[in-house]
């Protein structure tokens, strides 16, 4: 047994780093992002609300595709990477972080607009009658009413990216420790027909995301008066 | 006289709102009409929360300018009372009235705070959070969130609605007293004639957009406090004077007569259940239906009591004015 957490302990830590940055990332992306999603008066928004939708809906492996062709040394976006770090994004742990950032995007800025969105005009009305500039406003005001939002956000972005596969296999791989999550080490274990392994894995992440979703929906809830 | 300028127009959905209108920076100004009307979004324009085109000009300080915003709402140093009151809920009493602190560029008189916490008798609710407050309760937090502030003029959106009629009597007198130690002018929105008449010094009456009639309210009279609690003595006469109004003895009162609802008589009535009657002799008729009425102290209003019969009102009669009631003002 303590043999099998050896063998399974860098494809969890990978995770968890993995989950984490893309959290953190994603939360400092996303709340700009939901906010002018939230605000913004601009005739092409629905653009842009179906661009950051669209990874809800694509396959991952359609995705994973384009972000592959993208992270290729000659493809400009590789290319910059190289030349700026001296390593290739495909098949890294920095473009599996770019790729699980794009994947999870919607689940960050989903819970933030409705967030947002709930808080409404009125709050930030009142705080510009008393003096206070939209920035202000947004951090003193629209921030705290909206914190449950927040936590929403996170959890939800930390406990997709653990469970991503499909974009995983297509621009990271297969590299132990570097690109290899548990998702991917699950899949391995199930084609090498080391079911116990499989079983170990599968049970944390399964029970992993149960608690995860359910402080979710306990956060949600409206509070009892 | 400093005046708020307003030379603005904007589509609304019915209707075009256009306003040309001086509105002197001084006591209350109601902006009276239906629902619908245009008065709270004119109410919102010069707070600079809803867009207009045209100037708008506070003071010599210029807020609009054609479609050019040149004062944006968070620097007009104005404050606002909403109709739907909008405490920040995720604060408790003394944190939603002092956040204001937090934004505020200009230094605020820091003797204000617990006098408005006193005149409005919030002491009792400082730690309470925003959400367990009543109705009567949020619209006081609320004001005194925005007199804190040290506007320089406060806008104030049906700030009665909502208030059962006993709230409302208790509240009037405290706005008054509340607006006057911030000397804070304040412009108001009400479709209540009856509440207008209670505490504004001129009313502005909009229709459709546009402005219809304006009317300053009668001139107020000055009478003084007795010994007795809730006695106050004018031209010999007894007057009844509310607790809120917490006057000492010998201090000044103020009040003013309904000029709709006035009754001159000939004979002294003697004891009435009106809240005043006084002896008054007319002094000058002004029209058809006007007359100039002094009363024994000298003090003297315009009446618009319509004068039935030729030698009625002729100047210098002795005759008695009797009113149903008396309204309190602040000066």
């Amino acid at each position: 047994m303590t043999e099998l957490f050896t063998e399974i302990r860098p494809a969890v830590v990978l995770t968890l780093q993995l989950a984490g940055f893309s959290t953190v990332i994603l939360m400092a992306l996303a709340t700009p992002l939901a906010w002018w999603l939230t605000v913004s008066k601009w005739r092409m928004r629905p653009l842009i609300e179906a661009l950051v939708t669209l990874p809800l809906v694509l396959p991952p492996t359609v995705i994973g595709f384009y972000l592959l062709v993208m992270m290729n040394p000659n493809a400009p976006l590789g290319g910059a990477w190289l030349r700026l770090t001296g390593e290739t994004l495909a098949f890294s742990f920095s473009g599996l972080l770019l790729a699980s950032v794009i994947y999870s995007l919607p689940f960050a800025v989903q819970p933030l607009r409705t967030a947002f969105q709930s808080v409404g005009i009125g709050p930030r009305e009142a705080a510009t009658t008393l003096g206070a500039s939209p920035l202000q406003a947004f951090f003193s005001v629209v921030l705290p009413l909206s914190r449950r939002g927040f936590l929403s956000a996170a959890v939800l972005s930390f406990a997709h990216t653990l469970g991503e596969f499909g974009i995983v296999l297509m621009v990271g791989g297969n590299i132990p420790g570097q690109t290899r999550v548990i998702s991917i080490e699950i899949f391995n274990r199930v084609e090498t027909l080391d079911y116990s392994g499989a079983h170990v894995l599968s049970l944390g992440l399964l029970v992993l995301s149960f608690i995860a979703l359910a402080f979710t929906y306990f956060l949600s809830r409206e509070p009892q008066s | 006289m400093t005046m708020l300028h307003l030379n603005i127009n904007a589509p609304r959905e019915s209707f075009e709102l256009r306003v040309q209108h001086d509105i002197p920076l001084s006591g209350i100004t109601a902006l009276v009409g239906r629902s619908a009307s245009g008065k709270s979004s004119l109410l919102r324009m010069i707070a600079g929360l809803d867009p207009c085109e045209g100037d708008i000009r506070f003071g010599s300080e210029v807020w609009q300018q054609g479609r050019k915003v040149m004062t944006p709402a968070h620097r007009r140093r104005i404050g606002f009372v909403f109709q739907d009151i909008r405490l920040f809920d995720h604060l408790n009493v003394t944190d939603n009235i002092q956040i204001s602190g937090r934004w505020q560029t200009q230094p605020v008189d820091p003797q204000i705070l617990p006098e408005i916490i006193d005149i409005l008798d919030l002491g009792p609710l400082m730690d309470r959070p925003a959400t367990r407050l009543s109705g009567g309760e949020r619209q006081r937090v609320a004001l005194a969130r925005a007199l804190v502030a040290a506007p320089r003029l406060l806008l104030l959106d049906e700030p009665l609605s909502g208030l059962d009629p006993q709230q409302k009597e208790r509240l009037i007198p405290r706005i008054q007293l509340a607006l006057k130690r911030a000397q804070c002018p304040a412009v108001f929105v009400s479709h209540d004639r009856a509440e207008v008449a209670r505490f504004a010094d001129r009313s502005i009456e909009i229709s459709h957009g546009i402005i219809t009639t304006t009317q300053d309210a009668p001139r107020s009279l000055r009478a003084k406090m007795t010994d007795r609690p809730n006695t106050a003595t004018f031209a010999g006469q007894e007057i009844y004077v509310p607790n809120e109004w917490a006057v000492k003895a010998g201090d000044d009162v103020f009040f003013r007569l309904p000029a709709q609802q006035l009754t001159l008589t000939t004979t002294d009535p003697g004891q009435t259940s009106a809240a005043f009657c006084a002896p008054v002799k007319p002094i000058e008729k002004n029209g058809a239906d006007t007359a100039k009425l002094v009363f024994e102290n000298g003090q003297a209003i315009e009446s618009d009591v319509v004068i039935t019969g030729r030698n009625f009102c002729a100047k210098g009669k002795q005759l008695w004015l009797v009113s149903p009631n008396v309204t309190f003002v602040t000066d």
